[in-house]
Formats: C-alpha cells, structure tokens, sequence
C-alpha cells in the first residue's frame, strides 16, 4: 500500500512526463501542419489565383489553395486537374506539381491544384505509425513534402456526426466520411470547411467553364478499384480508349463506370453537378494496405512490402506485386502518361475544344529520370515563380 | 544410323504435333451483320468492343442491357442482330452503376443466349479486358456462363496468357480467335466479316 505522499509524488511526475510527451508531440505537429512546400511555377503560367477567389468563405483559411492557370495562345477546351484529394496518396500531389513546374499550353486552358484539400495534408495518422514528411531526391538537393492523411485535420472540422448525411443526395455515409475530400462533392455553402472546399471547386468549374476535371488517386492493393480510370457516365469513351491505348503501348490499365447511386464521390457528383465530364485515376500504392508491414516513408516511397507480396501468393489481391514493388516514379508516371493520353483522346472527341499540352514527360521518362528530375530549384528562380504549398 | 535418328527424333515429333494442332484447329465462322455486344458483368469490355468496331468502320451496337425481349422485337422488325457478342469479366463499379448483380446478369444473358440460338444469330464470347478481369468469383461466374456455351470464343493474348481458353476450346470444340492485342481485334473481325 502506497503512502499518500508517494501517490502524490507519482502523480506529479506522471503529469510532468505526459506535459512533457505533449509538448514535444504539440512541436512536431505544430512543424507538419505549418512546413511549407516551395512550389517552382513553369515560366508558361499564366495566372495563379487562390481558391478564395471563387468562393469568398474560404479566404484565410486553410484550404485557401493555389490555384495555377495556364492559357494557350489559341482558345480551346479546359481541364481542371487536382491532386492532394487524400494526401495520404503522394503520388497525386507529386503528379499534379511535376505537371505545375514543367507545363507549356499551346491551345486551351488547363487549371491545376496540387493540394485541392490542404487541411488533410495537415495531419497524419499516428496510430497506423504514417511518416510525417517524405523526401525526393532532385539534381539540386533533396525536396521535402508533407505526407498527409485520408481526411481533413479534426483541427479544422470538430466534431464529427453521429452519421454523415451527404448532401444534396441525403445519402448516409460513416461519420467520418464528412471530412473525406472525396465523400463531399458536389459540397455545400454552409458546409463544413471540407464541404466548402468542395463548393469552391464547383464555383470555379462553373466560372472557368471547365469541360474535363480529373481528381488524381492512389489505392491499396487489396481494393478492386485500382489502375484505373474510373468515369462519369459522360465521359465513358474517352476514359476507354484512354485505358486501351496506354494498355497496348505504356502499362496496363483499366476501366470503371461510376455508379450512379454512390454519391459524394468526385466521379460522380462532378458530372452529375456541372458541364464537366469528371474522371478519377487511381495508381497502386501498398503503403495504403492493411496487411502491410514496416510503416515508414521507404514503404511511401518504394512499394516495397513482402507482407502485402505474399498477401498476393494467395491471390488477395487485385494488382500484381513483385520484389520491384511500386515505386513513387513509377507511379507519378502512369498519372502522367493517363493525363496526356485522356488530353489526346479529348482533342479526337473533341476537335472544336482542342487542349493542347507540351512539356510534360511521360511514363517511360519519369521511370528513367525519377520524378526529382522535374522539380526545380526555388532558389535559382525568380521570387515571383515560387508558391507556398 | 541410330544416332542420326536420335538426332532427327525431336524435329520429327515436332512437326507431327504442329500438323495434329493446325488439322484439329476449328474454322473461325463468318460474322454476319448487324452485330450488337452486351457484358455479362458489366464491366466496360462492351464499350471498348464497341469502340474498336468504331475505329475499324464496323457498324456494331453497344446494349450494356440487351434482354432476349430486345432481340425478339429486333427480329420481328425485320432487322434481327445476325451476330451476338457478350464481354466477360465483371465490374463491381459497373454492377452498382446499373443496379443489378452477377445473379441477374447471368439470368439475363443465359435468356439472350437461348433467344439468340432460336434466332440462329452467331453468339461470340469476349474476355478483352486481360487478366484483371479474371480476379475473383464473379469473373468466373460471368466466364463460365459464356465462353463454353458460346460458337466462337474472341480474347486478347494476355487473357489467354495461361491457355484457360484455349483449353474451354478444345474441350468443348469451339473455335478461338485469339488476338495480340485490344487494336488488333477490329482488322480480325473484318475480316471474318469479309470471308
């Protein structure tokens, strides 16, 4: 039996050391949710604009993101690209910002946002032990990135339903599917901040007069809905000969329709909700699966997992894994390559809303470069082409 | 002598196979139009079917839906379907976007199929859409509800790439028409059409 002196001395030090663990927890958190990710804009922007501007309630908060423009010198058709839906999926956000320093448009207008929900880059998931940052190697040094989450930070959206009721549809979804980016569309005005966002994007569809919008993705292997190109029922013949072009000449990959009774989902509710014919692709990344093993930035990184390979020995899976595992180049470059192509195929479909794109690299070169190759030096630009992510 | 015949013996059971295989190779029918593709599964093999005869000039309906109804108005018409395509391989997405389930699928297409046979149209079984169409229990189902039932089996290499087909094919005697590629399945069905 404890004396109550002891009790009280066990106490004390119990609250310093739980003081102290939050402190130190509070910095490292307080360093993530504020790192700023300098972005090099292509020398061929043309504009570059804040979310806000299309939806006034989110100025000054965190999901005020950039919004980059690039116009042709010809009129055409416009696609709006976004990556940074889940920032627990790199390869998006890293596809979207390769895109951002290195495009030149000739004809059209193509409108990028490289973290669409910057309140979900914001936070990660400590208890399934995610990394907080991740490293690309460059020609110039090592570029550093927030990993992010499949949801917006709780900091910025508390608390959560009892259940989720997607709106417009009514629609029941898991409560904490309200701050799921992807579960929100078409969104709502006087939402939450991740509704909102959603609302925002759909204003700026609806300004800019967005003809395509594609939402990039990465998925678990252990999901069916992965490589592939999944379409509003609008946009099925550009999605599918997309899906067989690149199959006979780049990589395999397929495609999906949208269900029409899903709602929330970008794919979905983009199309149904605007004249945009609205896609989403998905490349596979094992960091996301559950039977994964070490969760650390080189499994971010490399794919590389022999729990989720052995996981595909007893065909639990719906993508192939080897010792390669899925490296972020390789997955960068099919989101790459799945743009270009859709743009090729929107221009044959499309002739009179022609987006003709150059600068981009393909597949094949980001493998063989890395996507590092492509970011460029902020501190060899003028200050004016560099943006805070 | 002996062991020049030794020396001869594999080339000889070489040929005698290859000959056996190409004289026990099935004639590939003629297709006749108007064509139509429907998916057992709803995945998009119908689409891209659909897209190919497109790029290659060959009228070809696309009905994700066909009933064996459809088919029996199109005959009373007097413009019946002379040839039938049904895509394999199943899509989750794809069954949820058009509200049915592999159950009612293969209800549906083992309806058209026994209509099409009535009618004499040419049924074609499809898997065009490679491996990934050949993942789990409802891929299977939708297979196995066509290609042996069907009077010409039509898959790209890489769905074949273990001989599954190939194998339904010999059991059950029916033609294969097995191509490299997705592109490479419109100059085939020229082809057959202008036999």
């Amino acid at each position: 039996m404890l004396n109550k002196k002891t009790l009280v001395a066990i106490k004390m030090v119990s609250i310093c050391l739980s003081v102290i663990v939050m402190a130190l927890s509070g910095i490292d958190f307080y360093k993530h949710r504020n790192y700023k990710e300098p972005v090099v804009v292509s020398e061929y922007v043309t504009q570059v604009r804040k979310l806000s501007d299309y939806f006034a309630d989110l100025k000054d908060t965190i999901n005020d993101c950039n919004i980059y423009i690039f116009e042709g010198s010809e009129p055409g058709g416009t696609v709006l690209l976004i990556g940074g839906t889940h920032p627990e999926e790199p390869g998006a956000n890293l596809t979207a910002e390769l895109i951002v320093e290195n495009l030149r448009v000739k004809k059209g207008k193509v409108i990028i946002a490289i973290r669409a929900n910057r309140s979900a880059s914001t936070v990660t998931r400590p208890g399934d032990a995610y990394p907080q940052f991740y490293h690309i190697e460059t020609p110039w040094g090592v570029k550093k990135f927030r990993m992010g989450d499949r949801w917006s930070n709780p900091l910025d959206s508390w608390p959560d339903p009892e259940v989720y009721v997607h709106y417009p549809s009514g629609q029941l979804l898991a409560y904490m599917d309200i701050r799921n980016f992807n579960r929100t569309w078409p969104g709502k005005k006087d939402g939450t901040i991740t509704e909102k966002t959603n609302y925002a994007f759909m204003q700026l569809i609806e300004k800019e007069k967005v003809d395509l919008f594609i939402d990039l993705h990465e998925a678990e292997l252990e999901y069916p809905v992965i490589s592939t190109i999944v379409s509003h029922q609008r946009g099925v013949d550009i999605a599918a000969m997309t899906s067989m072009i690149l199959s006979s000449t780049e990589f395999k990959i397929g495609m999906e329709y949208s269900p029409k009774e899903l709602h929330g989902l970008s794919h979905r509710e983009v199309g149904d909700h605007s004249r945009a014919i609205s896609l989403l692709y998905e490349s596979p990344e094992p960091f996301l699966d559950r039977v994964r093993g070490i969760t650390d930035e080189k499994l971010l990184l490399t794919g590389k997992d022999p729990f989720v390979m052995k996981a595909g020995q007893f065909g639990l899976l719906y993508e192939k894994i080897d010792e390669n595992g899925w490296p972020i180049d390789v997955r960068v470059g099919r989101h790459v390559s799945t743009f270009l192509t859709t743009l090729e195929m929107w221009n044959e479909f499309y002739p009179d809303l022609t987006i003709d794109v150059e600068g981009v690299p393909r597949y094949k070169e980001v493998i063989t470069k890395g996507v590092g190759y492509y970011f460029r030096n902020p501190s060899e630009v003028p200050k004016n082409r560099v943006f805070d992510e | 002598m002996i062991s020049f015949l030794r020396r001869l013996f594999i080339p000889i059971c070489l040929i005698i196979l290859c000959t056996m295989a190409f004289s026990e190779q099935l004639a590939l029918p003629n297709i006749k139009l108007p064509m139509v593709v429907t998916t057992c599964g709803q995945s998009p093999g119908a689409l891209k079917f659909r897209l190919i005869c497109q790029r290659s000039t060959i009228q070809c309906d696309q009905q994700d839906l066909l009933t064996a109804e459809v088919l029996r108005k199109k005959a009373a018409s007097g413009e019946g379907y002379k040839t039938l395509v049904i895509t394999t391989g199943t899509s989750l997405k794809g069954m949820g976007a058009a509200g049915v389930d592999i159950n009612s699928e293969i209800k549906r297409i083992k309806e058209i199929m026994e209509e099409a046979r009535k009618q004499g149209i040419l049924i074609i079984g499809a898997h065009i859409e490679g491996m990934a169409r050949r993942v789990d229990e409802t891929d299977a189902k939708s297979i196995e509800t066509v290609i042996p039932n069907c009077d010409l089996i039509l898959v790209i290499q890489e769905s074949n790439s273990d001989g599954f087909f190939t194998k339904i094919s010999q059991e059950k005697q029916i033609p294969i028409l097995e191509v490299k590629d997705v592109f490479d399945i419109g100059p085939a069905i020229k082809a057959l059409i202008q036999q």
